[in-house]
């Protein structure tokens, strides 16, 4: 432990987390934003929201895709910091097992798909479709990084990226 | 985390720039406001929050005059026969050999008289429009339907056989469009069908598909 406190005293991890976790929900936000419509699809592939009242899926594909560029804009300038990576852990802690449980449903509906790493799918990540154990792996990674940038007591490059 | 907690009162109002509760809800508030002001001012890819996308099942006109759901084996249709493929949920579904035999039938008598009572709608994006499409097809992309119907509304009144497909697949569009063109266009049921296999399909058959944003 004392060891990762040591880490955390310099800062870096905190400024690899807020770039890589900043700049990737940036891109997907941005992705998602340009064209709603192939989330919204991917939200109702979850098979986990109510279709009715329609307004609620709607709502969630017009407005998740800004609170991602919003929290990206928060992790890059260091303004409400850990308030954005409390959000990013959230969204990324919900929407991993999501994307697992879309994966395994879709294992064997497909000749290619035999196990789980064969299946590829829009995950509604913004990156259109993609196999589903590297997008797991990644979101992993981002879940870390996040909790990681939420839970960091470093005060260093805890400001804009420059300080 | 006592830090954290939000604070209401006038004094705890400056610390609310630092807490970690009403940071969240400040971006989320944000979010929201830019996502509806942004969504209703964007002139495409715009959605509507009050509309069912996914509408599943198309509504009829019965005898008494009240609407219902199509159930059973659907309707027959009044000209020509095709066969119908167990449809379950009141949507009347062609397989290729059908859509294939519904396709010649339209291309022989639009070149004998210029006009088709068969019209094939793709419910795909535009651009996967203009890549391919089956010759004759218009383009009704299902999420910009609103917009899109009241051009495409004589010919779809006109024709016997509405022929609705997108990809084939997992896709779904064609199902949800050919629904809303019976329950929220008014395009009579029984003339509706959807050719589930799709574009893929007809590609792996080797049928003809026509390029660019011209029909034929």
């Amino acid at each position: 432990m004392e060891l990762v406190r040591k880490l955390d005293a310099t800062g870096v991890p905190l400024l690899l987390a807020r770039i890589i976790v900043g700049f990737t929900f940036l891109y997907y936000g941005a992705e998602k934003i340009g064209d709603p419509i192939p989330f919204l699809k991917s939200l109702k592939g979850y098979d986990v929201l109510p279709l009715h009242p329609s307004w609620v899926i709607n709502s969630l594909a017009v407005v998740l895709p800004w609170v991602e560029v919003m929290c990206a804009a928060a992790l890059l300038s260091g303004i409400q910091l850990r308030s954005a990576a409390l959000l990013t852990t959230v969204m990324l802690a919900v929407f991993t097992p999501l994307i697992l449980n879309l994966g395994l449903s879709l294992v064997g509906t497909e000749v290619a798909f035999e196990s789980l790493c064969d299946v590829v799918a829009d995950c509604g990540c913004g990156s259109g479709k993609v196999r589903i154990c590297p997008k797991l792996a990644s979101n992993c990674g981002l879940l870390a990084l996040s909790l990681w940038a939420l839970l960091s007591r470093a005060t260093r490059f805890r400001g804009g990226l420059g300080g | 985390m006592a830090d954290d907690t939000p604070q209401v009162t006038p004094e705890g109002a400056s610390r609310c720039s630092g807490s970690l509760w009403c940071g969240a809800a400040t971006i989320l508030v944000l979010a929201t406001v830019l996502a509806f002001t942004t969504n209703s001012l964007r002139p495409s890819h715009s959605i509507h929050l009050g509309r069912d996308y996914f509408n599943e099942n198309p509504a009829v006109e019965t005898d008494n005059g009240s609407e219902s759901e199509v159930s059973g084996n659907g309707t027959e249709p009044d000209s020509g026969d095709p066969p119908m493929v167990e449809p379950d949920d009141g949507i009347q579904r062609l397989s290729f050999e059908e859509a294939r035999d519904n396709f010649y039938s339209g291309e022989d008598e639009f070149e004998a008289t210029g006009e088709s009572i068969y019209l094939f709608v793709d419910a795909r994006e535009r651009d996967l429009y203009e890549e391919r499409h089956i010759p004759g097809a218009v383009w009704l992309y299902h999420y910009e339907s609103e917009q899109l119907i009241d051009d495409l509304r004589p010919e779809l009144e006109m024709a016997f056989f509405v022929i609705v497909y997108c990809n084939g697949g997992d896709c779904e569009d064609s199902l949800h469009l050919a629904a809303d063109l019976s329950s929220l266009y008014g395009i009579p049921t029984e003339n509706i069908y959807v050719f589930e296999g799709g574009l893929n399909e007809w590609v792996d058959n080797e049928m003809p598909v026509v390029s660019g944003s011209e029909r034929r």
